[in-house]
């Protein structure tokens, strides 16, 4: 049966005609010249062709709400008393997989309380005809997380609004996961870090799907794309406190920072050649062809220590590294400087290079490593492409940036989407905030992820950190995790006997 | 209880009903007492005397307020994505039901309402279950007392309550079963009961099944205690592990106590006991020790004592029951209420209402403990006694609790914002909602410190937050009216205020209470409770010096009379170190002088043998400073 002979569709085609009717008969409402103000400022962007419906509340006083969404061909109708707009999820995917490198325009009617309805003028955002990776990866967690309650590792299926916790810390005693990441946005090969004080502190390591614990500290860590090795910073963070800082008053300074490597299945931690004790090292990230790693490296001031770390911590500047690393034989190459932190002027920190080798985004901070808690820090680029053949590396902040802290930031499986912590609106509190990159590096405008409730972000309590795309769900169970994290019999890592020559606590 | 059909109980072997009680002095507990106006107005009684304890001694808004030593209090807010939190966990719900009833103690009688009338429930369930193991009927009392004795020491112990309560219900419906339904039927209600219990409160569970299992062997009917158990063990397996995901030893780790509530029960004797009667341990032992030896208990021979064991006495006197009833009530209240903590949490509760009389009649006598001190000291100084009276505090570093993590981070949140330490306030703040939830008092807080910080969407955040809080949604929408009327907030004395005083001098680190005054009193001299606050420190201290370097900032205001004990310091200070401390011009006061001369006439009079000298100098000299300058330690 043809499917349009179904009754369900003539009906559907009947009440589509009758409610056509019904406006047509409507006096024509009032033209505003001026786009409705809405929130969140999902106008003017670039969106994914596979994303969830971007809800949002129209700001425009009024007792009746119509929004309509016109694609090249296909459309959908909301009405509502409520300014919460909530669009039907089903008529949404239609719509984006209709407009694919199109356009869709937005129109918005308000009813006023004479009964009037005013039409404003149309907002427009452009479908791109590149998906975004499917899966985001967040943790919850408060804004000061000392007592780690309540903290969680999720993910959200960003063409839903579906969220599961990978992890929560509730099921094994309110410790602390963090850092969690991924080799090549593959949730296949993940890693979590567990801070624990009733079951030792570890890290979980997913490989092929399958979960396996070692007990032990790392800190920032990178996999190689292509073989089992894997990078990591071991550091040794202190928090200071400021008296006169608005909105953060925490900080973080390092007292300690050397790069070391394990290869995955072994225990082994070697600390890497060109870690020089003279020198505080975080950050590691490869690049995806695996014969570069970036890190970043800034000298330790004379005499650091715990007692005068308050007098130095501003003189802390990092600068933006890449070393060659040949995995055939395991060699390491010479450190070359790619952003001085003297040239630049602030402290280079998260590096992250696009799947496809060519862009290379981190981020920029007054000093030191900890850029969410700067409201100043903002993300910044470099084309690779271009400073191989110029010589030289030109770095440029971003488009996406506001006037308050953006951080870490993670790049989409094709390189045509990033998602990264903003806190703008709000500077207490981080939200993951997706943008697009065109081919040529400019960055369209970045929005907020969607939720269900366009409310939602207006009452909702917790922060998000690090926001990482995946091109699946982790499927890993979580009672397999919790199972490790309380496994008392895992194999520790073998630290190499010179710690950290340049730890003086 | 798989296979108890009839209400009347046969013996297994002979077929016979059982033999009731054999008269004389044998106490045989198989009568259950007569239902008649005696048990009536003995339930009156008690749980008139439940209410009363609850309502008026324990004052159910402390709990409800929590402060910084009682944690784990739940806090509730309307909507979705609060619900939400809970569902897809073993438990959920029962604590999404638990955190809503605990806001009834927003009103102390309505708390106590809502404890009462959920104690009632416990107490027919349990009564029914003791009916049927042939075990004393006022056992239906012993968990609403238990209950009583944790709320009277602030052990709210949610989830072991949930646990109790869950289990009973669950007890209930399946005592009620008609005798008639057979035992396929039977055995299908129970596990329907065990699988909503785990979806509701996994550690009732354990509490249901171990009932039934007790309540099976009363009967000696092993296979179906076996069979409850396999029934138990397989809808808490399969429903953990298939249904909610989680692993075999999570599973059982759910079924068992809340830890939580145990750590902070058993800090005292009859806390301790009460929890672990509360959990299931007491009764369940004791009706196993029933079920498997019936209770034939004899008393000791002797004419008092038998007079003492006469049933009808103790039992059928009318007169005797309810008044028996609510001495009980009373007597667990007055055994396990903790005072002090009572003291000090009022002390905060009144603190955070701006009750400040209260406050400090609450806290005046706690200053042994540092956050009793720290508040006593900010109540002394919104009733104009900081500068008049010496407190006895403990610690100097008490004025802002510098040092005191944990706990700390509460009370220390409320003297930064009176001190106009704004940002210090937030992130005090932040933590504390970390550590006690969403409390709304926090929240209203966090909404003053980013208001005055200039966060405005933060602010609002939390405002909006409140507005799905129940007993707080007419302040939030109160407030954001008035926010879109006067978005300057000029309406709000206390932003106008923080705002002024924050500090502005960027200094990283942690910082001593005094430089923390001295940063606040240099970013506006005019903050007078910095500048009272830091006087009090040097006198606290027996820093003199510093106290006459100060001395003269007083004249920066307009009230410039000085305090006596103020007046006393001076002459310390003049005595000590010269004049040249004082700011010029400055005329000792002739009392503070007649005072000191006749204090070391008194102690010379003795000897100068301070020790012997002190309660004599107390009396006479107690309110002045030379009294604390001389025997501070």
């Amino acid at each position: 049966m043809p499917s349009n002979s179904r009754p369900g569709f003539f009906w559907a085609r009947l009440g589509f005609a009758a409610a056509a009717c019904w406006l047509l008969t409507e006096p024509a409402p009032a033209q505003e010249a001026r786009p409705p103000r809405i929130k969140p400022d999902y106008s003017g962007l670039v969106v994914p062709p596979n994303i969830a419906p971007l809800n949002f509340s129209v700001l425009e006083p009024g007792s009746a709400y119509r929004v309509g969404m016109r694609g090249a061909s296909a459309s959908l109708q909301v009405q509502s008393r409520n300014p919460a707009i909530q669009l039907p999820e089903k008529d949404w995917a239609k719509l984006l997989a209709a407009s694919k490198g199109g356009q869709i325009l937005v129109d918005i009617s308000v009813q006023g309380a004479d009964g009037a309805w005013k039409a404003f003028a149309p907002l427009t955002n452009q479908i791109a005809r590149e998906d975004i990776d499917p899966v985001l990866i967040y943790r919850k967690i408060h804004p000061v997380d000392n007592a780690w309650a309540g903290m969680g590792i999720y993910q959200r299926d960003l063409r839903s609004f579906k969220e599961t916790p990978i992890l929560e810390n509730r099921r094994f005693d309110d410790d602390c996961c963090h850092c969690h990441i991924l080799r090549n946005n593959d949730p296949a090969t993940a890693m979590i870090l567990i801070r624990s004080a009733t079951y030792q502190n570890s890290f979980l390591i997913i490989t092929n799907g399958q979960a396996g614990g070692l007990k032990g500290s790392v800190g920032y860590a990178s996999f190689h794309p292509k073989t089992r090795l894997v990078v990591s910073a071991f550091t040794k963070p202190r928090l200071l406190l400021h008296t006169a800082r608005a909105n953060e008053m925490r900080d973080i300074a390092e007292l300690e920072g050397w790069l070391g490597s394990f290869v995955l299945g072994e225990t082994a931690v070697k600390r890497l050649p060109f870690s020089d004790p003279s020198q505080l090292m975080e950050f590691p990230a490869w690049a995806p062809s695996g014969t570069e790693l970036y890190y970043c490296s800034a000298p330790i001031p004379p005499a650091t220590s715990s007692q005068n770390v308050e007098a130095l911590y501003e003189k802390i500047k990092y600068s933006l590294m890449r070393v060659a690393y040949d995995p055939a034989v395991d060699k390491w190459g010479t450190p070359e400087t790619v952003v001085p932190s003297a040239a630049f002027g602030m402290s280079a920190a998260q590096p992250r290079v696009s799947p496809d080798g060519r862009w290379l985004y981190f981020c920029g901070t007054a000093y030191g490593c900890w850029p969410t808690y700067d409201p100043g820090s903002d993300l910044y680029g470099i084309d690779l492409q271009a400073a191989r053949a110029a010589g030289k590396f030109q770095w440029a902040k971003l488009d996406l940036n506001s006037d308050q802290a953006e951080s870490i930031l993670n790049w989409s499986s094709n390189s045509r989407w990033v998602v990264f912590s903003s806190k703008r609106g709000n500077p207490r509190l981080s939200r993951p905030w997706l943008a697009y990159v065109w081919p040529d590096g400019r960055t369209g405008k970045p929005f907020v992820a969607p939720q269900r409730d366009p409310t939602a972000d207006d009452f909702n309590l917790l922060t998000y950190s690090n926001p990482t795309l995946a091109t699946g769900p982790i499927t890993v169970p979580q009672k397999d995790l919790i199972r490790l994290i309380k496994d008392k019999t895992k194999p520790a890592f073998i630290m190499p006997e010179e710690r950290a020559p340049n730890s003086r606590e | 209880m798989l296979g108890y059909k009839a209400s009347t109980m046969r013996s297994k072997t002979t077929g016979q009903p059982v033999a009731t009680a054999p008269a004389g002095p044998v106490l045989a507990p198989i009568v259950p007492p007569s239902a008649g106006n005696g048990a009536l107005w003995r339930g009156i009684a008690f749980f008139g005397a439940l209410f009363l304890c609850l309502w008026l001694g324990v004052d159910g808004r402390l709990i409800y307020h929590g402060g910084p030593e009682i944690q784990r209090i739940p806090v509730f807010y309307w909507g979705a994505d609060f619900a939400g939190q809970f569902l897809g966990r073993p438990g959920g719900i029962g604590e999404y039901l638990m955190a809503l009833g605990m806001q009834a103690f927003y009103y102390s009688w309505y708390g106590a309402l809502a404890f009462v009338g959920t104690s009632i429930l416990v107490w027919a369930a349990v009564r029914k279950y003791a009916r049927s193991l042939g075990a004393p009927v006022l056992a239906g009392y012993v968990l609403p007392l238990l209950a009583l004795a944790l709320y009277s020491m602030y052990v709210p112990a949610c989830r072991t309550l949930q646990d109790a309560l869950a289990a009973c219900l669950a007890l209930w419906v399946y005592l009620s079963l008609p005798a008639g339904v057979g035992t396929a039927l039977r055995a299908g209600v129970f596990a329907g009961l065990a699988g909503a219990l785990f979806a509701i409160s996994p550690g009732g569970l354990l509490v249901f099944v171990a009932a039934s299992i007790a309540l099976e062997l009363t009967q000696a009917r092993w296979a179906a205690a076996v069979l409850a158990l396999g029934i138990g063990a397989g809808v808490a397996a399969l429903e953990g592990c298939v249904l909610y995901g989680y692993g075999g030893a999570e599973v059982w780790e759910l079924l068992l106590p809340a830890r939580m509530d145990w750590a902070r029960a058993r800090q005292s004797a009859p806390g301790a006991i009460a929890w672990l009667g509360l959990a299931g341990f007491v009764p369940l032992l004791g009706w196993t020790a029933l079920a498997l030896k019936p209770f034939r208990f004899q008393f000791p021979r002797g004419k008092f004592l038998a007079l003492l064991a006469r049933r009808d006495l103790v039992f059928s006197t009318s007169w005797l029951r309810p008044l028996l009833a609510a001495g009980v009530v009373l007597c667990v209240y007055v055994c396990a209420r903790d005072g002090h903590l009572k003291s000090r949490t009022a002390a905060d509760y009144f603190a955070s209402q701006g009750l400040w009389e209260e406050a400090f009649a609450a806290a005046k006598n706690e200053t042994r403990s540092p956050i009793a001190a720290c508040l006593a000291l900010r109540a002394a100084y919104h009733t104009g006694r900081l500068t008049r009276q010496m407190l006895d505090i403990p610690s100097p570093d008490d004025v802002t609790l510098e040092g005191l993590k944990g706990m700390g981070v509460w009370t220390r949140s409320g003297v930064y914002l009176d001190l106009g330490y704004a940002n210090g306030a937030l992130h005090n703040l932040t933590e504390a909602v970390e550590g006690w939830g969403e409390r709304p008092m926090l929240l209203k807080s966090l909404v003053l410190a980013n208001m005055a910080i200039g966060n405005t969407n933060t602010a609002l955040l939390y405002v909006n937050r409140l507005r799905r809080a129940p007993f707080h949604s007419d302040w939030a929408k109160n407030y954001l009216r008035r926010y879109g009327e006067d978005p300057t907030l000029r309406w709000d004395d206390d932003f106008s205020l923080l705002r002024q005083r924050m500090p502005k001098d960027d200094l990283v680190g942690g910082l001593a209470p005094e430089n923390q005054l001295l940063m606040l009193l240099k970013a506006h001299p005019d903050n007078r409770m910095a500048y009272e606050y830091l006087m009090t420190y040097y006198l606290l201290t027996r820093q003199m010096r510093l106290f006459g370097n100060h001395f003269g900032h007083l004249w920066s205001f307009q009230d410039h009379n000085v305090p006596p004990l103020w007046e006393d310091a001076a002459v310390v200070c003049a005595k000590g170190l010269g004049d040249s401390v004082l700011p010029e011009g400055y005329q000792l006061s002739e009392r503070s002088l007649r005072a000191l001369d006749e204090m070391k006439q008194a102690l010379a009079r003795l000897q100068g043998d301070k020790k012997a000298a002190r309660n004599e100098l107390k009396a006479a000299y107690g309110d002045t400073y030379f009294f604390y300058h001389l025997y501070a330690q």
